[in-house]
């Protein structure tokens, strides 16, 4: 498991707050109102998101499915605070992003992964991950460098690999340190634009898996934006995005494993 | 590439900036060695002129010129540059028993002097004479304030007529005023030495008095009339018979806290002037033909680091904007986790300042050695030859030299330029680094404000979509 006692990084559900005497309480961290936007195509206007409104639970791997073009990188950057919806708003822990600070709300309670990595090339993968340990207000204690090693060597990438420049791994590789990117900031909500869109089956699949991990054993709210519907179907929530509105898939939570403590409730779709 | 920029940029804005400074340092020791004197001077030979010009009605014509009060001599005096001023009276007299001795001009084709000796006066206890270094007491004393303000019959003579006449401090000498009869001429500024030796002019010889030799001095001035005594402006006005409160005739010099007030004290003093034949006069234009050169070569460099510092700026633009360009998706991707675009900002300030002061110290020792090379083209193309120049003009002496140097103070220094070469300091001092520094700031803050700024309006979805 993910785990680090020394400094607290990548809790499980046990030392989860959000667990009460094993009672399962499910918590909605993260919402979307009213989403609008819209954008001029050749002297018309064109709706992308039409009035969406959506909750999304802790613990809880949801994935977003849509065509080409349906809007569904934009939702990602307005959920992200990369972009700036026309209307609505945008609600984490029952506070309005704006009002917190878009700055700081990416630096503090989100991590994006991106399908093609977005790695700085001229660091090492271990450097790539401290670097976003320094980015956030919530400094870790220690050695911030064995942290970055000891993350990376949880996703597979050995201290020979994590000394390496990113240029020098593997698709796959890379794409794991772009998630150890993301916990080394120790955040409860982590996007992904296409996340394994670039990867071959096996890697797929486990960085699937590794996703499901961190939502049912980390707490971590997982949203991923995917056109594959293999990818999809691992995750707890399917949500459709179509003619600017999210539509659950009904019973797309029947894969979700009986184990997880991690109640789910979409409040609103 | 950011560095070798810099360092190129550096180097030549320094090197101005050396140049300028060194040359800055040589106009200063320049106007040092000229001094801070300041004359009043009266323009005889406008006043002359008008005089004689038919257009002037007879009943208007006069031989004396307006003189200046020495009311309006104080008040010049009152302002804050002047340090100190003295007037100095003259009158010429003679003696029945003290021979002049033997002088420079002795043998020369012009007679200047129709007396024997000139007795010099001053307002202060030391002569101007003995404040400019012109001559140097060797014996006895100088005069006391109250010489001074009881009119003390007391002389200072010069160690040749003393050793002339076997004369020693402490002995009385008989002196009488050598009266001239000029023809419709008398008074004036210099009194009664003021006028041209001709040959309608007679003289007489009045009663003598006596005066107590108090010191006896030497001459340091090369030329300088040994035939003259010391004395105080009353012992003058005596022989001459007028009051102290007069008009004066005499020379008056003011001599200033710096030779950089010259220009202002002039400026500020030549309005209380009375007449439009009195003048405020400061050697100006020897400094002006000295610094000729050098303010040339300012000059040109000045256009040289304002060039460089323009398209300096320019090109550190370009470089920076390149430079952040770069590095756009790093920004982006750095926004994109929630870093400040302040401290991006600062992040890239701060790479640049590293690069800059590695340029800064490289090119603060490397643009020493330029400007020497620099510096040695100027003292033997410019400065040295400015010598030659003014070693060819010095050697000629003309009546008019000869007749202006027995009738007023020298209070200009000369100036060896071969002194101003050696002295032409490339060394790099605290001020120099500071300006340096401002520039460099200035520079590198103007270059890389504008790309930086442009962070400010970055949106990391954007360049992450544009990489993607």
């Amino acid at each position: 498991m993910i785990t680090d006692a020394e400094t607290g990084f990548l809790r499980n559900n046990e030392e989860s707050d959000r667990i009460d005497g094993g009672e399962n309480v499910s918590e909605v961290i993260f919402q979307l109102e009213n989403i609008g936007y819209s954008y001029i195509d050749g002297g018309r206007k064109r709706v992308i998101l039409d009035d969406l409104s959506c909750d999304f639970e802790k613990g809880t791997f949801y994935s977003i499915l849509g065509p080409s073009g349906s809007g569904k990188s934009t939702l990602l950057a307005i959920a992200g605070a990369l972009d700036q919806p026309e209307k609505g708003t945008v609600m984490f822990r029952g506070k309005n992003i704006n009002q917190m600070g878009q700055t700081l709300f990416r630096r503090n309670n989100i991590a994006i992964i991106f399908q093609k990595y977005n790695l700085m090339n001229y660091l090492t993968a271990a450097e790539n991950v401290e670097a976003d340990m320094m980015i956030v207000d919530h400094k870790v204690s220690g050695n911030k460098k064995e942290l970055a090693y000891k993350i990376l060597e949880r996703l597979g990438i050995v201290r020979t690999k994590a000394d390496r420049l990113v240029t020098k791994l593997s698709g796959g590789e890379q794409q794991r340190v772009a998630i150890a990117r993301a916990l080394a900031k120790d955040v409860d909500l982590i996007l992904g634009d296409e996340p394994t869109g670039a990867l071959d089956t096996a890697t797929q699949k486990e960085i699937i898996n590794l996703f499901k991990s961190l939502a049912h054993d980390y707490g971590k709210t997982i949203i991923l934006v995917t056109h594959s519907d293999e990818v999809a179907g691992q995750s707890d929530v399917i949500l459709h995005l179509n003619d600017g509105k999210l539509i659950r898939e009904p019973d797309s939570d029947a894969g979700k494993p009986e184990e997880s403590r991690v109640t789910r409730k979409l409040a609103r779709i | 590439m950011l560095f070798i920029i810099l360092l190129v940029i550096f180097n030549l804005i320094f090197t101005g900036f050396i140049i300028q400074n060194s040359i800055q340092k040589s106009k200063e020791y320049i106007r040092s060695q000229i001094g801070s004197a300041v004359e009043y001077k009266m323009d005889f030979t406008s006043f002359m002129s008008a005089n004689s010009s038919p257009d002037t009605p007879q009943s208007q014509m006069t031989t004396r010129p307006p003189s200046l009060s020495l009311k309006v001599a104080e008040q010049i005096a009152s302002s804050k540059y002047v340090e100190s001023y003295y007037i100095t009276d003259s009158a010429n007299v003679d003696s029945s028993t003290v021979s002049p001795a033997e002088t420079q001009t002795s043998g020369s084709n012009f007679q200047m002097n129709f007396s024997s000796f000139n007795l010099s006066g001053s307002n202060l206890t030391d002569n101007l004479d003995f404040v400019m270094g012109n001559v140097k007491l060797v014996d006895g004393k100088t005069m006391t304030e109250d010489d001074l303000k009881n009119g003390s019959a007391v002389v200072i003579i010069s160690e040749d007529v003393a050793s002339a006449n076997n004369l020693k401090v402490g002995d009385i000498i008989p002196l009488s005023q050598t009266t001239q009869q000029q023809p419709g001429a008398s008074g004036g500024l210099g009194g009664a030495n003021t006028g041209v030796a001709s040959s309608d002019t007679t003289t007489s010889t009045a009663a003598e008095s006596n005066y107590e030799v108090i010191g006896i001095y030497q001459a340091v001035e090369d030329g300088f009339d040994v035939n003259t005594m010391f004395t105080s402006n009353a012992v003058i006005n005596a022989i001459n018979g007028t009051a102290e409160s007069d008009d004066t005739s005499a020379s008056i010099v003011f001599l200033l806290d710096s030779p950089d007030h010259v220009a202002t004290f002039i400026a500020e003093s030549t309005p209380y002037l009375t007449s439009e034949y009195h003048s405020l006069y400061s050697d100006d234009s020897e400094y002006q033909s000295l610094t000729k050169p050098l303010n040339l070569i300012s000059f040109i460099t000045s256009i040289l680091i304002w060039v460089v510092f323009v398209a300096g700026a320019a090109i550190i633009l370009a470089l920076v904007t390149i430079f952040v360009r770069d590095r756009k998706f790093e920004i982006g991707l750095l926004l994109s986790s929630g870093e400040g675009r302040l401290k991006i900002i600062g992040q890239f300030i701060f790479e640049i300042l590293v690069i800059a002061i590695l340029a800064f110290g490289v090119s603060t020792i490397s643009s020493n050695f330029i400007s020497k090379g620099v510096s040695n083209w100027i003292v033997d193309n410019q400065l040295l030859s400015t010598t030659s120049l003014i070693g060819s003009t010095s050697t000629t002496t003309t009546a008019e030299n000869v007749f202006q140097r027995q009738n007023s103070v020298s209070v200009y220094g000369s100036v060896d330029m071969q002194n101003v070469a050696d002295k032409f300091d490339l060394s790099i001092d605290a001020s120099v680094i500071g300006e340096l520094m401002l520039a460099s700031v200035m520079l590198v803050f103007i270059g890389s404000s504008i790309p930086l700024i442009v962070i400010m309006g970055y949106r990391p979805r954007r360049i992450l979509q544009d990489d993607n």
